[in-house]
């Protein structure tokens, strides 16, 4: 595991919810009933479930069907991701036949933030799991493409922003200034970028869009990375994962201002004698 | 019978979703058509107005008022809501018009984040007026009733 201590900390950081996937190619053997049997292991501590659709790449063809009398056949397997939501209702785990996921939200702003150090040994230990209800069902070991972790922060209105004009003092990277002063302040700005992982052949995609949750506007700052690990073994996968953590955790503190540092209480966590 | 497939989503003014994967629920304005933006912006300027801000003892927008108004510009089918003229309301509240050919709907949201509506149309000057409470936003109805596809 990378030494942590290096990394930046924050005491009230504004991550709203972590999130922590390998990506494979589809299972061979993988059938939809695989689904409730691996929910009848894990059910004592994932108790309710959901299925919701199956997650695509996001440049995959969507399929509109305009007439109301329109009948769409599927033959085989039809394509599902379950949800399993943990008894603490602060975690879940998302499985479709080429995805594993564990998320972690803050439901409330009472919830402590988890750190990566709290959310990591249960995910390793889920992952275990699930690899070993696939060996005794017979379906194929996973081959990982891709690990990744995402941190999804909300930072409200009001705190270091009132409106967009403000963003330089949220994002390093903004400035409002432009060249003649024609342009008004805008009314919405959003980014999408894309910074490479050299190291591991992976990427850290940084987007930030402006939102409404539960009546209070914010800004979303995701930060997405993923890397690609040097085998499917399970020290390979952290090795993967820890990296993709790093990269988020530094270009979170790279892409946003110290004046928010202050307000989200940066700390040295070397200091601290957290891992 | 065939079905058509179209490979473009045409424009409409809704808002995004999160990123299917995420747990949190937002709603992302980056897509939202300029008349939500813009309603946002006057919302978050009425929010500010002081007491007595039109010199008759009318007092400030409240929380409530505010965060519900912004929940329902969220959950609202806004594909189907046209543009609507806000404004703050004397007692701390803000209120949303629309006018369409002899339809008239006013959404007010009270003080403490109740919803209200009024409907009235107007068929051959015989005026109809009905009003309630509005506990859900997601209802499509009230929206058909406006484009006149309901009675």
């Amino acid at each position: 595991m990378i030494d942590a201590r290096n990394l930046p900390d924050f005491k009230t950081p504004p991550a709203i919810e972590t999130l922590m996937g390998l990506y494979f190619a589809p299972l061979k053997g993988w059938q939809t009933p695989y689904f409730g049997l691996f929910w009848n292991e894990i059910r004592q501590d994932y108790p309710k479930v959901e299925v919701q659709p199956f997650l695509v790449p996001d440049q995959a063809l969507r399929v509109e069907l305009k007439s109301e009398k329109a009948r769409l056949e599927i033959t085989g397997e039809v394509p599902v991701r379950w949800l399993y939501f943990h008894r603490s209702e602060k975690t879940l785990i998302q499985v479709q036949s080429d995805t594993f996921m564990q998320n972690w939200r803050k439901r409330n702003d009472k919830d402590p933030y988890l750190h990566y150090s709290d959310l990591r040994p249960s995910f390793a230990n889920m992952w275990k799991r699930y690899c070993k209800f696939l060996r005794i069902n017979k379906v194929t070991v996973p081959v990982v493409r891709e690990c990744e972790v995402t941190y999804v922060n909300h930072i409200d209105k009001g705190s270091g922003w009132n409106s967009l004009r403000d963003l330089s003092n949220v994002v390093s990277c903004w400035s409002s200034v432009t060249s003649s002063g024609f342009l008004p302040s805008p009314d919405i700005i959003s980014f999408n970028l894309v910074y490479p992982i050299r190291k591991k052949n992976g990427r850290l995609q940084v987007t930030l869009q402006p939102g409404i949750r539960e009546g209070q506007e914010t800004l979303q700052l995701t930060l997405m990375a993923k890397c690609k690990p040097e085998s499917s073994a399970p020290s390979e996968l952290l090795n993967a994962l820890d990296l993709a953590r790093e990269w988020v955790v530094r270009g979170f503190t790279d892409f946003t201002t110290g004046s928010m540092h202050e307000i989200w209480g940066k700390t040295d966590r070397q200091k601290r004698g957290k891992k | 019978m065939s079905a058509s497939v179209v490979f473009a989503t045409p424009f409409k003014p809704k808002l995004k979703q999160q990123r299917p994967s995420q747990w949190s629920e937002i709603k992302l304005l980056e897509d939202a058509s300029p008349w939500v933006t813009g309603c946002v912006f006057k919302i978050s300027e009425f929010a500010r107005l002081p007491q007595d801000w039109d010199s008759h003892g009318s007092k400030a927008v409240t929380v409530d008022a505010f965060k519900m108004a912004l929940i329902f510009l969220s959950q609202s089918p806004l594909e189907l809501v046209p543009e609507p003229s806000v404004s703050p309301v004397p007692g701390g509240g803000l209120g949303f018009h629309w006018q369409t050919e002899g339809r008239d709907l006013e959404i007010e949201i009270l003080p403490d984040g109740q919803v209200e509506y009024l409907k009235t149309v107007s068929v051959k000057g015989d005026v109809k007026s009905e009003e309630g409470l509005l506990e859900t936003f997601s209802d499509k109805r009230l929206w058909y009733w406006l484009a006149g596809e309901l009675a």
